[in-house]
């Protein structure tokens, strides 16, 4: 540590002299080019990063509760989140914010917040991660993708993306890429949510809370090694230019839109804006050539994304409709061109996959009682815990809009709203109706608003023009402990539900060392970290989705025989059952079937006659059926 | 050094890292995932976004990923589909596409300037 003259003779700077700040915050001033406080919130900010990781680093992962993530951390990992938010409120308390200071905040954030299992985790949370990377090895392994496997080969891209990843990197599975994908797929976000941010407002403080509060009420946790974490990124990028070199925002335009809001609002006797329509920084003039080509590399971004992923096409599709039917895009022919790269793909790459699925995708359209049912009440179960975790988020998105509704309002009344961003706001919601999407549809509607309601919402927040300096740190920071206190329930609340134990893992190594290709693999429950190689190799079933009971809930000498007769009845060569701590904690957390639980197999199975116990451990068994023993 | 001079050097360097430690290195190691995780995330993308020289920043830093992205599902996909897919075949053929845009940079960033006027 360096000590200044006057600090080392314990006399006051000699009158006339700037005083003198730390070394510390002199190196990361000079570094980041900023000036006086603004290297106390660098310093400030770089402290609450290694407060952080040094206490998130010793959370244990069996302290962790239905309430998730945040029953584990420790008190330190809450005074980082306090530090973090504290200097991020007092970097935009002027206008002139320093931009790689900004920036340096953000990226901490993300790292706080969306890189936290990322340094507890002992293995890769959430079996879909497993999954993927199964998928990703059979890539890797033929070279080639089946349709005939699952929906997964019908939209390949991100696979054979990772496979190529996986292979040239030497990994021996994608699993090995997978523990940063949050954070680095939220910092590849960045760039892209600051053009849309800055297509919103020319005010640098609205822009840069508005992507602050993207990160921080983001709880959907799609970010993982996954193709929709991937779409999105496209999805942003094309978004991007859209709302800048392909928008139409001229002057007439916007006179005309403004016009016709004023007469709407006097029509709702809302007060008149009065003020003058605020400064929306005018995108980059770009040339004929540079459009065209802008042009192709949305074509680009959609191609990639219409091969990738089944949804985030259809909300490009909607969003592009809408700014272009509504002429805010002069990209005219990209809608038309984004539906017969759908309609394309569709005919002749996902055939296999539609011949089976068609008939009963059409028929969830529009049907309003099965969306409402997949995405909301059947999502209201499972434990007291979870219960509350689930009405939390709830509460997020509900405050989200909330805050968006004010600072939409404030900006009409203003003058300085954003027609473009108020429809992608609100164009994810048409698909809503569409389709339940496994009861994820009003997540990812969630996900895709989000850029643009947090530009709304950020408007919320600011205080109105000529107030005093300080009012927005302090908004911010109330703004920010509240939000950043609810992200921990809202994203890491099934915390305790997605993690594995090495010790689970290891109980899946010897299910695949000792079940010949063929078997029959079946689980109690969805979360079970298999599939990762062999995804091919054996067939995969769920006892909670092929059971059914009428009636009460059945004995347990029942339940074990009518396991049995599933196992005689499905298998090819041999059948094996597994059972682990986390297919028991998910039924915990997250609810199980009304005819019973992953326990309740367990403990049926492991009381019946009929199986024998061919692997024990701490947090995984394994069970086969007797030989000779026929099921009635 | 403004972004137009260095991008060619940053793609062709990161193009010579990736041959190396996609095709030739051998056995995972820290450095060999990010060298070829940088090359995959950023040099087709930055090779075809120099070529446009757009005034915003911004803009160009949120398409390099995603377009570097888009080209390599597309340049992979169309190898697995074409029964051709290997790392190797992959990695070279995204070094190629980088290069050339880097080397094309100069001249057609010349000629888009030239032809450069509002929209």
């Amino acid at each position: 540590m360096t000590v200044t003259p006057s600090a080392a003779a314990g006399t006051a700077p000699l009158p006339g002299l700037a005083p003198q700040r730390p070394a510390a915050a002199r190196t990361v001033a000079r570094a980041l080019r900023v000036r006086g406080p603004d290297a106390l919130c660098a310093v400030l900010i770089l402290a609450a990063a290694a407060l952080w990781i040094d206490s998130v680093r010793d959370v244990e992962i069996r302290r962790i509760t239905d309430l998730g993530l945040v029953a584990a951390l420790p008190f330190g990992a809450f005074v980082a989140l306090g530090m973090a938010t504290a200097s991020f409120a007092l970097t935009l308390r002027h206008p002139n914010v320093s931009t790689p200071l900004a920036i340096l905040h953000l990226v901490v954030l993300v790292v706080m917040l969306h890189g936290a299992t990322s340094l507890i985790d002992q293995e890769p949370a959430f079996n879909v991660v497993w999954r993927h990377a199964g998928v990703t090895d059979y890539v890797m392994t033929t070279g080639m993708v089946n349709p005939d496997i699952d929906a997964y080969f019908n939209w390949p891209g991100f696979f054979i993306l990772a496979a190529l990843a996986t292979r040239a990197t030497g990994l021996e599975s994608a699993l090995g890429l997978s523990g940063w994908a949050p954070v680095v797929f939220e910092l590849l976000y960045l760039p892209a949510l600051v053009v849309i941010a800055r297509a919103f407002t020319a005010d640098r403080r609205l822009a840069w809370i508005a992507v602050w509060l993207f990160y921080v009420t983001n709880w959907v946790g799609q970010d993982y090694l996954s193709p929709q974490a991937m779409a999105y990124l496209l999805y942003l990028a094309m978004v991007a230019v859209i709302l800048t070199s392909l928008s139409r925002r001229t002057a007439p335009d916007l006179a005309a839109w403004r016009e016709r809001g004023n007469r709407l609002l006097l029509r709702l006797r809302i007060r008149r804006p009065g003020v003058a329509l605020a400064e929306v920084e005018p995108a980059a003039p770009v040339s004929p050539a540079q459009r065209a080509a802008l042009l192709l590399i949305c074509v680009v971004l959609i191609a990639a994304t219409v091969g990738s992923h089944q949804l985030t096409p259809w909300m490009m599709l909607a969003s592009l409709l809408v700014l272009v039917g509504l002429r805010r895009s002069t990209a005219r022919g990209l809608p038309l061109i984004t539906l017969v790269l759908l309609v394309a793909w569709m005919t002749y790459l996902a055939t296999a996959y539609l011949d089976g699925h068609l008939k009963p995708l059409l028929g969830q359209t529009l049907d309003v009682q099965q969306a409402v049912a997949a995405n909301v009440s059947g999502r209201l179960q499972g434990s007291h815990g979870h219960l509350l975790v689930v009405r939390f988020r709830l509460g997020m998105t509900a405050l989200v809009w909330i805050l968006a509704v004010v600072g939409a309002v404030r900006a009409t009344r203003r003058g300085a709203s954003s027609p473009s961003h108020l429809l992608l706001a609100l164009a994810p919601a048409m698909l809503a109706i569409l389709q339940p999407y496994g009861g994820e549809m009003l997540m990812r509607v969630y996900l895709f608003s989000l850029p643009f309601a947090a530009c709304y919402a950020a408007q919320a927040l600011m205080p109105s023009p000529g107030r005093r300096a300080w009012q927005l740190p302090l908004i911010l920071a109330a703004a920010g402990a509240l939000l950043v206190a609810g992200f921990l329930f809202t994203r890491y609340g099934n915390e305790r539900a997605t993690l594995f134990t090495p010790a689970e893992v290891r109980a899946v190594d010897r299910l695949y060392a000792m079940a010949p290709p063929g078997s029959l693999l079946l689980a109690a429950s969805p979360n079970v970290p298999w599939k990762q190689r062999h995804y091919a190799d054996y067939r995969y079933q769920l006892l909670s989705r092929q059971l059914r009971f009428e009636g009460p809930p059945p004995s347990s000498a029942q339940l074990a025989t009518e396991v049995a007769r599933y196992m005689r009845r499905n298998r090819t060569g041999r059948a094996y059952l597994i059972v682990t701590r986390s297919q028991k904690v998910y039924d915990d957390v997250l609810g199980s079937q009304r005819w019973g639980s992953s326990t309740d197999i367990e403990r049926a199975v492991g009381r019946s006659p009929r199986f024998s116990k061919v692997f024990d451990d701490r947090d995984g068994r394994i069970f086969v059926l007797r030989h000779g023993r026929r099921a009635p | 050094m403004s972004v137009r001079t260095w991008s060619p050097m940053v793609i062709v360097g990161s193009c010579a890292l990736a041959m190396f430690a996609g095709v030739a290195a051998t056995g995972p190691s820290t450095l060999r995932t990010v060298l070829v995780i940088w090359f995959l995330a950023v040099c087709p993308g930055l090779a075809a976004i120099g070529l446009l020289r757009l005034r915003d920043p911004w803009l160009e830093v949120a398409l390099v990923p995603a377009l570097s992205f888009a080209i390599d599902i597309i340049v992979s996909g169309v190898l697995s589909y074409a029964g051709l897919w290997s790392a190797s075949t992959a990695i070279i053929i995204l070094a190629a596409i980088s290069v050339s845009g880097a080397l094309a940079q100069d001249a057609v960033a010349d000629r888009l300037a030239h032809q450069r006027k509002p929209s």
